[in-house]
């Protein structure tokens, strides 16, 4: 019979304790998907799966070393260590225009008052603006460490771009986000 | 039915996968993403994902990360378990201590570069199936795995055709690329690579194209729930969806593709084996006695 052959059913027949893992990890990973927050190991795979149009405008940010030294990762096979840049860079521009706190903290004044008990441990879940001061400076370091020679500045603009009629990129503008020394 | 997961297959497996893991790790230090070179970053990004809660709350962070010490010794710890599971594959001491310790670097890495990525997924789920020693229990999370892997195109697939029904959306591949090509374009205008995306953006008609194949290869997945007739193409299939979106949609999605060894058949992977050993005596006498 057909239904005998299912891969759960077999594993049902063969060791319980394992059917009770899967069965509990796919409910789980439907929940997820359901409710939209991912726990790990329990993922959500819906990248790109959003409608996005294309923009009027696109803001990018430039990362330039030793007065000019632009730092500059052409391939994606560089992905891991220009996230630790970008996207690390991105983060704080959200903690800097949040009075340089955490958002998570907002997020957690949402949660806390229905988990009380997870009071005395949220300040373990948001940087401090102690430790969000000392990112830049990290950030000159990590910068150093990545390009192989000594960073003694690091200057980090803000442009906006949009797409010529030809698809060419152009600059509208740009400014000097942060400036570390 | 004959159960052609034996010992001596386990074996081969946990070898292929550690080397595979490995060359991750390769990759990473040539990428300064090991924790001992994150220079004791100061700033992360949790989420509401309560593995990361746990994480922090438990205070790895500070101990793995924040310390030069610490992520030093856990990076050492990590790659040895790694190359000991590679030369003594017979025992699986050093393997479900890496199961344990892995999920610590995949969430330090996420945490700290401020972005869930799920390029180590596959990576800190494949070495719980060599936990068991049993053949037959090994068979069914080995087989588990497939189906985990199909389940992860499929899901997305679901996701861009039902759930986000972004397949429909015709201007979205040329959002996709503009939005993830900005910066390296701004960059790198005069590059060849540069001039065939300029190409390729003034022909959005062939990135909606190309979106709806990698969506259709992504659909073609749940074909694999059905019978395993056309792993190699599925195999195949999944590769070639990594390589499209490494070049127009700019990331690095090749560590998944360690789930790949699971759509490999038992027989073809032994006859395989086999005949390395037949015609390499070398590779045969660098087998340890296991």
């Amino acid at each position: 019979m057909w239904f005998n052959k299912l891969f759960l059913v077999q594993v049902f027949g063969l060791n319980k304790k394992l059917f009770a893992v899967f069965c509990a990890f796919i409910l789980l990973s439907i929940y997820v998907n359901y409710k939209r927050v991912e726990t790990t190991p329990f993922f959500i795979w819906a990248m790109y799966a959003g409608k996005m149009q294309p923009r009027e405008q696109y803001k990018i940010l430039t990362v330039s070393y030793n007065d000019g030294k632009v730092f500059n990762l052409p391939y994606t096979f560089q992905e891991p260590r220009s996230m630790m840049v970008y996207f690390t860079l991105n983060h704080y521009g959200k903690i800097a225009a949040n009075n340089m706190n955490d958002p998570m903290e907002q997020v957690l004044s949402g949660v806390l008052p229905h988990y009380p008990f997870l009071r005395p441990l949220s300040g373990k879940l948001v940087s401090t603006p102690g430790d969000n001061a000392r990112y830049l400076p990290w950030l000159k370091t990590y910068l150093q460490s990545i390009v192989g020679e000594p960073v003694n500045n690091v200057t980090v603009h803000e442009r906006y771009l949009h797409f010529d009629p030809d698809n060419r990129v152009s600059e509208d503008s740009s400014k000097i986000l942060y400036f570390v020394q | 039915m004959q159960n052609l997961f034996t010992k001596s297959y386990r074996e081969h497996m946990v070898r292929v996968v550690f080397l595979f893991i490995l060359a991750s790790f390769v990759f990473r230090y040539y990428n300064h993403v090991l924790l001992h070179q994150l220079l004791q970053p100061v700033i992360f990004k949790t989420d509401s994902d309560l593995a990361y809660w746990l994480y922090l709350i438990a205070g790895f962070g500070k101990l793995i990360v924040q310390n030069h010490a610490g992520s030093l010794i856990f990076d050492s710890v990590l790659i040895s378990l790694c190359l000991t599971s590679i030369v003594y594959a017979s025992q699986r001491v050093t393997v479900i201590a890496f199961s344990i310790l892995y999920p610590l670097y995949f969430l330090s890495y996420n945490a700290y570069v401020t972005h869930h990525t799920g390029t180590m997924n596959g990576i800190l789920l494949i070495t719980f199936a060599f936990w068991t020693m049993n053949t037959s229990t090994f068979r069914i999370l080995w087989e588990a795995l497939r189906y985990f892997t199909l389940s992860i195109y499929s899901m997305a697939f679901l996701w861009k055709f039902i759930i986000g029904a972004s397949v429909f959306n015709t201007s979205g591949p040329e959002a996709i690329v503009k939005d993830n090509l900005a910066l390296y374009l701004y960059l790198n205008p005069d590059t060849l690579f540069a001039t065939a995306m300029y190409w390729f953006i003034q022909h959005p008609l062939l990135l909606y194209l190309g979106y709806g194949f990698c969506v259709l290869i992504q659909a073609s997945m749940i074909i694999g729930f059905f019978t395993r007739k056309y792993d190699r193409l599925l195999c195949m299939l999944a590769i070639l969806f990594h390589f499209v979106t490494y070049f127009f949609v700019d990331v690095f999605y090749f560590e998944l593709l360690i789930l790949n060894f699971t759509f490999i058949r038992v027989d073809v992977f032994s006859r395989f084996t086999g005949r390395v050993k037949k015609s390499s005596p070398l590779f045969q006498k660098a087998y340890l006695p296991t």
